[in-house]
């Protein structure tokens, strides 16, 4: 054998194809990435934490927040889940086009969408005269904040969503249907737990956008504490009277982030063991005839 | 037991004009790709509808634009095993099978269920498979638990998309012969998609050639050797 041509075992051969030059330009991108949020991490210390969590934005901050992210997240999956089928197994124009509009938001900055959110339902936008005869006024109020929250996060929701849909085939939706299932039981029961992993990751970037929602909320429904101050804005509002309060605030939001995304890694591989752990169970039940 | 597919059908840019029957000897259905036989199947299991004609199967009308029925896919009573066998990849291969059968809402209902779901493998000798997942099994494999699936509930008729076309050549053979064998045994009309001569043969089967959404020819291999209608029924039987 020669020794030129062995390789160390186990290594993928195109593992580095930039060579040393994209290696280093790639650790550079995760330091610049990464010492942020070690800075972040080093700058609280424990009576921080303390001063941090009594102060009086803080509770309602995040209760706000909590709320108001986690039930646009409901009315997100509810709405986002039959729209994301019918985009991703419609070959129409229409479906293409409403595609193109829905992700939209994703790619207009906050402000902007904050700015249209006024023009809508503001007091002389397009549909605010109409609200405010039936006494509705939308513009910062805490439905503000759950609008501003769904226009921003939906689209990541429903892209993510409709990807997955498109990796099932046809075919499992067919057979699932001759083998005696209606089309309502034919989804339920094939396409979403087929698509689910995608729909998962989906609904985590949906809400993750959600709870980092700042500038719609802030030209949409306000900074008024209490009332419509979600997490976000209470850092901005913390760090003009005290640095060490917006620290702990953050540490706060990142630390949910840190949570989501390691829920997000861990999740497929809890689904495969929970799966397992009932193929066993069945298998126990059949061990007993 | 017979069964009659004559329809008139479109889907995309094809259009399906066809006139089949069948008994319970398998009928193989051949032609080049795009000639139709996917889509000739989906039509008979309620996928695409057709714009004209009758589907009926064991006596049952399922589709007849003339009586104005059109029997949903979920209550044909069609085994439909597409290419590629179209396994549940997040169920076991016990509710793959089981998910035919009426929902169980007792604790014995759903007992019968599993029981009768584990039966169906074990006639088709694969209930050591049971608590696998479709993606740990070999092509043979999938080919039967996809036939046990399409078996449980009891179909009028069974259609095959290419049953073989997944497996490498070592194995093929003896899957072959299982699949005939089991056609057989199951007392169940079968329509059968192939590109291979050598299935029709062991399937005993008749040989429907499809070209453009048309039956171009019919009958068995000896009759298509003897006069081929077309270059590639010249090719298939060779």
């Amino acid at each position: 054998m020669n020794r030129a041509c062995s390789s160390p075992s186990g290594a993928h051969r195109l593992a580095t194809p930039l060579g040393p030059v994209g290696f280093g330009l790639g650790a550079i991108l995760v330091v610049v990435l990464a010492l942020p949020l070690g800075a972040l991490l080093l700058s609280a210390s424990v009576d921080d934490l303390k001063a941090g969590a009594s102060s009086p934005l803080f509770a309602p901050a995040l209760w706000l927040s909590l709320r108001t992210s986690a039930l646009s997240l409901v009315l997100t999956v509810l709405g986002g889940t039959p729209l994301a089928w019918w985009l991703a197994t419609s070959t129409s124009r229409t479906a293409r086009g409403v595609e193109l509009v829905v992700d939209l938001p994703i790619v207009i900055p906050p402000a902007v969408i904050g700015v249209a959110l006024l023009q809508t339902f503001g007091r002389r936008g397009l549909l605010g005269p109409a609200l405010g005869g039936v006494g509705v006024s939308l513009p910062f109020t805490e439905g503000a904040v759950l609008l501003a929250q769904i226009v921003v996060s939906a689209p990541f929701f429903v892209q993510a969503a409709a990807n997955a849909f498109r990796k099932v085939e046809i075919d499992l939706m067919i057979v699932a249907r001759t083998l005696g299932a209606s089309p309502g039981a034919a989804f339920f029961r094939v396409a979403v737990p087929v698509a689910l992993p995608g729909l998962v990751v989906g609904a985590s970037l949906a809400w993750a956008r959600a709870l980092g929602e700042f500038g719609a909320t802030l030209l949409f429904a306000g900074n008024m504490p209490g009332r419509t101050q979600t997490m976000p804005l209470a850092i901005v509002t913390a760090l003009e009277s005290d640095v060490r309060v917006a620290v702990v605030f953050s540490l706060v939001l990142a630390a949910l982030g840190g949570v989501l995304l390691l829920g997000l890694r861990l999740l497929p591989a809890a689904w495969a063991a929970f799966g397992g752990a009932r193929a066993a169970r069945d298998a126990g039940a059949g061990g007993l005839r | 037991m017979s069964w009659r597919a004559r329809v008139r059908a479109r889907v995309g840019d094809l259009t399906i004009d066809v006139d089949l029957s069948g008994g319970l000897a398998p009928l193989a259905l051949i032609g080049a790709n795009g000639s139709g036989k996917t889509t000739l199947l989906r039509v008979i299991a309620g996928a695409h509808a057709p714009l004209a004609g009758e589907i009926a199967v064991g006596g049952t009308i399922l589709y007849s634009d003339e009586q104005a029925i059109d029997c949903p896919s979920e209550a044909r009573r069609v085994g439909y095993v597409p290419q590629g066998y179209g396994l549940f990849p997040h169920l076991s291969v016990l509710d793959n099978v089981a998910f035919g059968l009426p929902a169980g809402f007792t604790r014995v209902s759903r007992a019968a269920r599993r029981e009768r779901a584990r039966a169906m493998l074990d006639g088709l000798e694969c209930a050591h498979l049971a608590n696998r997942r479709p993606d740990r099994l070999s092509g043979g494999e999938r080919q039967r638990v996809a036939l046990a699936r399409a078996l449980v509930i009891e179909p009028g008729i069974l259609l095959l998309d290419e049953p073989l076309a997944a497996l490498d050549a070592a194995g093929r053979r003896s899957v072959r012969d299982f699949l005939a064998t089991r056609l057989r045994a199951a007392r169940v009309p079968s329509l059968v998609v192939t590109h291979d001569a050598r299935d029709v043969v062991a399937l005993e089967a008749e040989v429907c050639v499809l070209d453009h959404g048309r039956i171009v020819q019919r009958g068995d291999v000896s009759a298509l050797r003897a006069a081929p209608a077309s270059a590639f029924v010249e090719e298939f039987v060779g």
